[in-house]
């Protein structure tokens, strides 16, 4: 259906912006790059790794996260990415637009 | 080497150099969690579980493409100031090259395969120019993108005053490319007929020496001082028009009144038998005499089309100026609620 793909790439630009609310809001304690996916998945945000990971670089080159390389429990190294203070502030004034914008939608939606 | 080893070692090959080491440590640590969960559900991995894996993560090339920060040579931003460059540029190399074809055919013999030879000359480096215009001007683009050049042409942008809109043009405005257009085609038709009138001939070989058969003989010459004095006001007017801003009622009626003239002069100037070089008798001199005959004829008729076109186009032209003249109406389609 010609539709179809048309609302595919809709969504896509839609997620594309909360994609990043979304890494902020999950990264207020430590995560590496495949258990902040599966964290995500788990309340519903699917996303693809190839989206993740360029998406959390980009976070970090922006100031908005803090990550180094860590051996934890196991031998294996692992990036552990985690909010920094710019990123709280960010994330904070994103939370009241979101609130807005979201409030804003239902209502012109009738939700 | 084990296929992981072997797909970050493929994958490493397309990234940045300056983060290589640390997106590749990142991708294994990702690869080795996801098959360490597979191993946990499915039980121990093979190559076939790792194969599926790389599969799912997909190609190389595709993944190391996600880490590049600019995917594109000239981003969205640029694009739209990279489409008018180019059109401008575009039309001066056109235009630039179809005067020197212009000149190359008017040096030429103008022989069969001169002819051929020239114009598929004139194709070839219109099109390397073409492309090599669209090549310097995406270089100069994509280095635009990737310095901070961009930000002022942003800023630029941002700083529009609404106040320099223009309003709606008027019908009493000068249209200035009018007018350098009417200077430049008069200045080069006044240079052809009074220094290189013999550009204007058919050349031919007889014998195997080269004969000139002028197309415009000296009955059309006899008229170039009314030519040259016309031209001359023409060319004044048009210069002085430059300096103005819109049309007035005296330069209207100047303007109508040089445009009359002309047409005088170039229906005088056509109905005078014999202006054309090119009769029967000259013609029979290239060769056949039966062609030579119909050739002429069309060619006789060529005064007779012009006439008409210039009268035509005269009385348009005059119509309109008139009737401007006359009512001073708005062009506006909407009525004016006052």
């Amino acid at each position: 259906m010609e539709n179809d793909e048309l609302v595919q790439n809709m969504l896509l630009e839609l997620r594309r912006g909360v994609l990043s609310i979304a890494v902020l809001s999950q990264l207020s304690r430590e995560e590496y790059g495949y258990s902040l996916l599966k964290a995500l998945s788990e309340k519903g945000m699917e996303i693809d790794q190839s989206t993740l990971y360029p998406l959390l670089r980009r976070l970090e080159s922006q100031g908005l996260l803090q990550s180094d390389w860590r051996i934890m429990d196991e031998s294996r190294p692992r990036r552990y990415y985690v909010i920094s203070t710019q990123g709280r502030a960010v994330l904070g004034k994103l939370k009241r637009e979101w609130s807005a914008m979201s409030q804003t939608m239902n209502q012109m939606l009738s939700l | 080497m084990n296929l992981i080893d072997k797909y970050i070692a493929e994958v490493g090959k397309h990234l940045p150099r300056r983060n290589r080491s640390d997106i590749e440590a990142e991708i294994r640590s990702t690869l080795e969690d996801m098959l360490d969960e597979r191993k946990q559900t499915d039980g121990p991995a093979d190559d076939a579980t790792v194969l599926a894996l790389l599969k799912e993560y997909g190609s190389p090339r595709q993944v190391a493409a996600t880490y590049k920060t600019h995917q594109y040579l000239i981003g969205p931003r640029l694009f739209s100031t990279f489409e008018m460059v180019l059109r401008i540029v575009f039309a001066v190399v056109f235009g630039v090259s179809l005067l020197g074809l212009v000149i190359a055919l008017m040096r030429s013999d103008l022989t069969g395969p001169a002819f051929v030879i020239a114009m598929t000359e004139w194709i070839g480096g219109l099109i390397t120019a073409l492309i090599a215009a669209f090549g310097n001007i995406v270089i100069v683009f994509a280095i635009i993108e990737r310095t901070q050049a961009v930000e002022s042409i942003e800023k630029e942008f941002s700083d529009w005053d609404p106040k320099e809109l223009q309003s709606e043009p008027s019908p009493d405005q000068i249209d200035r490319a009018d007018h350098i257009a009417s200077i430049v085609f008069t200045v080069i038709a006044l240079a052809i007929f009074n220094l290189y009138p013999d550009v204007l001939a058919i050349r031919y070989q007889s014998d195997g020496a080269w004969v000139s058969l002028p197309v415009l003989t000296d009955a059309f010459f006899r008229f170039l001082p009314w030519i040259n004095v016309m031209a001359l006001i023409q060319i004044a007017f048009s210069g002085f028009m430059l300096g103005q801003r819109d049309w007035i009622p005296v330069t209207r009626s100047f303007g109508i009144l040089v445009d009359i003239a002309s047409m005088v002069l170039a229906v005088a100037i056509l109905r005078t038998p014999g202006i054309l070089g090119i009769t029967p008798q000259t013609l029979s001199a290239i060769g056949n005499a039966e062609a030579a005959e119909a050739l002429s004829r069309v060619i006789n008729f060529v005064p007779l089309l012009i006439i008409t076109i210039v009268v035509v186009a005269t009385v348009i032209k005059v119509g309109k100026s008139a009737f401007r003249l006359l009512s001073g109406r708005s062009k506006s389609p909407y009525p004016i609620v006052r």
